[in-house]
């Protein structure tokens, strides 16, 4: 029983000791030191880079991907429901019908919620009453206003 | 699946046996419901109507509870495996009292919250709703008999609780605050459902009944087990705000909206208590998983949670008390006191033992929640009153307060003397009783550690009721209290001083909700 552990053991002293010697070591004897400009900037799959990757993202990506989840996870959950209702249904099955419609009742406030609020409109207008003018982002730059 | 129509009457006769006891928490759901709506109209409502639809909603939800105290167990929802029901959620006597104590903790934050001048400033009825969101995941957390359902209900009431904490969108320390919630409880539910992934594995079932029958068969992979479960009360402790899971708990308990502070540090630590509980009488008897799997072990030998938890429990009355003495700020003291009472409740439930065997120690364990309850949000609600009309809640600021809000200060002074535990408050009863009942469950060592922490926590309460006693205010002035929040301030705290003499009634009744 000893014996097998020390397999895995010298394994793993072989797979460090491998790691290391060609990352660390041999690499450095002797991979080629060539210094071009090109090489120094961020790799942007093969088109010159654009800007920086330190850009805010509107809040409204959140949101709206926030409210998106919501009524993709009451799908998954009306599926389930929708796979067994057909047994309830020889037996009457009001039971398994009206609770289901309190499910999407309860997700169709939600949705009330998010319209009222305003957060389905993607130019929201603020409290003091103006709208809040977003000026077209530049093509090829995801940029928030 | 084939289902024959005798077996879908039995399941749906579950279902709508189910739906009759889970009456408060439909109740809650409706207002919270109708809480939302209400933000959405037109016209602006009165910033007290949320306030009175969330109590009137607790209010209905609790006595509902009394009305129908359930006197034995019976189970709610879930599934039949074959004729055996697989509850999701149980009615007992234990889930109502933590029920009650929820909801009565919510109820005592509504007035605060109603009064709190940053809360009002924009429309609150949000708020109001987290609230009752977080105690109807409280009230799930309470009565789950189900991996599942334990997940959902910690879940749902930390959910609520992150957003009540960073409401404040302004104020950088409540943001701060929110965010270190969210951080801590996602990495603890990580490590929870983990925990509770193993724990599943291992039973291949998801009902707590069956972890008990599979924790004492033999061929069991113990260990594992063991693993398993201990990264399940990381979930519970973070809950709780025990160690070592309660580094969220000063920043925010200090950043939260002051009325949620007091809620969380009561109700929320309630509900932790409360399922954590269930999971360990889960284990049996003396909480122990025999190590079976191993030959050459003395007989006996296994995991016991005894063990951990009279050592989570002593680490965190010392860190929480030894914390407490440095600080400044009367939230923070109040929270490392808090973590620090998660360390006397633990040791409670160290020496629990189930069924009719356990009513004493359970009686013990209650009636400290009991008192807790009292002094803690005494306190807060004191904290609160004054904060309100000086803006400050350092130390320093209490200094005085004897002579300028003599009614407050004695009442405040009450509450902390009870923290401590000195007679003739509840406290002391309350320790008393928890003291003995480990004294008799064999953790004397446990017993010492709890004794040398009070007098560690002396310091820091008798300093600030030195401040409010014997120091001299800068300012003398102190904006008059109203009646009302007096009556409030004496129905907290005037119990505690009759717990403290008058304590057998109750100390009998908490017996008769044990698991």
């Amino acid at each position: 029983m000893g014996f097998q552990y020390a397999n895995v053991l010298f394994g793993l002293l072989f797979g460090v000791a491998f790691v290391i010697l060609n990352v660390a070591v041999l690499s450095r004897i002797l991979a080629p030191r060539i210094k071009d400009p090109a090489k120094e900037t961020t790799y942007e799959c093969g088109e010159p880079a654009v800007g920086s990757a330190w850009v805010r993202f509107d809040m409204r990506f959140y949101t709206v991907a926030l409210v998106f989840l919501i009524f993709e996870v009451e799908v998954a959950f009306l599926f389930p429901w929708a796979a067994v209702f057909h047994h309830f249904s020889k037996i009457g099955g009001l039971f398994a019908f009206l609770e289901v419609f309190v499910f999407v009742a309860i997700l169709g406030v939600g949705l009330v919620y998010c319209w009222a609020k305003g957060d389905l409109e993607w130019v929201k207008s603020t409290s003091s009453g103006e709208a809040a003018v977003v000026p077209p982002a530049p093509r090829g730059e995801l940029r928030a206003p | 699946m084939q289902l024959t129509g005798d077996r879908l009457s039995q399941i749906q006769d579950l279902l709508e046996r189910g739906m009759l006891g889970f009456v408060p928490e439909i109740i809650l759901s409706l207002a919270v419901i109708a809480l939302l709506l209400c933000d959405l109209g037109r016209r602006r409502i009165r910033p007290a109507v949320p306030g009175w639809i969330a109590g009137l909603a607790l209010g209905l939800a609790a006595l509902w509870i009394v009305v129908n105290f359930p006197a034995g167990t019976s189970p709610l929802f879930g599934w039949l495996e074959g004729s055996v029901h697989k509850p999701l959620l149980v009615n007992d006597p234990f889930a109502a009292f933590f029920k009650l104590f929820v909801l009565a903790a919510s109820l005592v934050v509504l007035p605060m919250c109603m009064q709190s001048p940053l809360l009002n400033k924009r429309s609150t009825s949000e708020f109001y709703a987290l609230l009752v969101a977080a105690s109807l995941g409280m009230l799930i957390m309470a009565s789950s008999a189900n991996l599942l359902m334990i997940y959902l209900g910690i879940e749902f009431a930390s959910m609520a609780s992150y957003l009540a904490v960073g409401y404040f969108k302004q104020d950088r320390r409540s943001s701060e605050a929110g965010l270190k919630y969210v951080i801590y409880g996602s990495v603890a539910s990580g490590i929870m459902i983990f925990g509770l992934s193993l724990v599943y594995g291992l039973t291949g079932s998801l009902a707590l009944d069956d972890l008990a029958s599979t924790v004492t068969a033999s061929g069991m992979n113990a260990t594992a087990l063991a693993v398993a479960s201990i990264l399940v009360f990381a979930g519970f402790a973070y809950k709780m705000a025990a160690f070592p899971m309660h580094f969220w708990c000063p920043d925010v308990y200090e950043g939260a909206p002051l009325p949620f502070t007091a809620y969380l540090s009561v109700a929320s630590k309630a509900a932790g208590f409360a399922v954590c509980i269930r999971f360990l009488m889960a284990f049996g008897p003396e909480f122990r998983i025999r190590f079976t799997d191993y030959a050459g072990l003395p007989d006996g030998a296994g995991f016991g949670w005894k063990e951990i938890i009279a050592a989570a429990s002593a680490l965190s009355m010392s860190a929480g008390n030894l914390a407490a003495l440095k600080q400044e700020n009367i939230r923070r003291m109040l929270a490392y006191s808090s973590i620090a009472h998660a360390g006397y409740l633990l040791m409670g439930v160290a020496v629990l033992k189930p069924d009719d065997a356990g009513s004493e120690q359970f009686g013990a364990l209650l009636f400290y929640f009991i008192v807790y309850f009292l002094m803690n949000l005494g306190a807060f609600f004191v904290v609160h009153l004054v904060t309100v009309r000086t803006g400050e809640e350092t130390i320093e600021s209490y200094k005085g307060l004897g002579r300028r809000a003599p009614f407050l200060a004695v009442a405040l002074t009450t509450c902390l003397v009870s923290l401590l535990g000195i007679p003739p408050t509840g406290g002391f009863i309350g320790k008393l009783h928890l003291l003995s009942e480990v004294v008799e469950g064999g953790l004397i060592w446990l017993a010492v550690v709890a004794g040398i922490n009070t007098a560690i926590s002396a310091y820091f309460y008798f300093k600030l009721i030195k401040a409010i006693h014997l120091d001299k205010a800068k300012d003398e002035s102190f904006p008059a209290v109203a009646i009302s929040n007096r009556l409030l301030v004496a129905a907290l705290v005037a119990p505690l001083l009759i717990l403290g003499i008058f304590f057998a009634p109750v100390s009998e009744w908490t017996k008769g909700f044990g698991l």
